[in-house]
């Protein structure tokens, strides 16, 4: 809880304000909260400027083969907003191609809030995947 | 605004190695002229496609295409296997 929150709720309780009063309040700090959130989100996924990626395979106990990509979040971005453009009946041909293959994400509800997020959980972690066979690690810088 | 990749590094190694550096900054000329003779089509495509619903398709494909190109400066691909490495490189 906010420390605003805090005062509100002990002014309600020393009798200072009455529960509309506290509650419009807090309705205030909320949306002033809301308000606040997306801007600070923003910055700091913006501070992300590449996605890397790098998958070490080993197969048949050959030398392992690597595959190393760096992606700049900016490209991503322009994909997804060219990938709007995509008429909807070309875009459902995709989900359910997608779908057969075990990949069940409809790539049209993915918006730039969400990759926003995700960038922002990258930042602060690494994704490490091993599987006994290879393995994929996937980070920002 | 961002410059679109001038470059593109190619470097392959199998039985010998050799690289490519390839100047985009020719081709971009080449894509400008196309664009233009495009332009009027796109556009009576998004006057025609306009009472569907669907002329945003025509009138934002060139802008959004040119942004991809642009946003693809710094992106880098390197594989390596037992029997080739490729790598790939927007400068």
């Amino acid at each position: 809880m906010s420390e605003n929150k805090r005062r509100v709720l002990e002014m309600l309780a020393c009798g200072k304000i009455s529960v509309d009063e506290a509650a419009k309040l807090i309705a205030a700090l909320e949306e002033q909260n809301g308000s606040e959130a997306p801007a600070a989100h923003n910055y700091a996924s913006a501070n992300v400027r590449y996605l890397r990626i790098v998958v070490n395979y080993i197969k048949n106990h050959d030398k392992p083969e690597k595959v190393n990509i760096r992606v700049p979040v900016s490209l991503i971005r322009a994909g997804m907003k060219f990938s709007s453009l995509i008429p909807q009946e070309a875009s459902e041909h995709v989900d359910n191609a997608l779908r057969q293959k075990g990949i069940k994400v409809n790539l049209r509800n993915l918006k730039d809030e969400d990759l926003d997020t995700l960038l922002l959980a990258l930042r602060d972690l690494t994704v490490d995947i091993d599987d006994g066979r290879g393995t994929v690690k996937m980070w920002t810088e | 605004m961002k410059r679109p990749p001038m470059l593109l590094r190619m470097r392959f190694h199998e039985n010998s190695s050799w690289g490519l550096w390839l100047p985009l900054f020719l081709v971009y000329p080449l894509l400008l002229v196309v664009s233009l003779v495009a332009l009027p089509f796109l556009l009576l495509a998004a006057l025609v496609m306009w009472p569907l619903g669907r002329a945003r398709l025509p009138l934002l494909l060139l802008p959004y295409a040119w942004n991809v190109i642009v946003q693809t400066r710094g992106l880098a691909l390197d594989v390596h296997s037992c029997k080739q490495d490729v790598t790939i490189d927007f400068i």
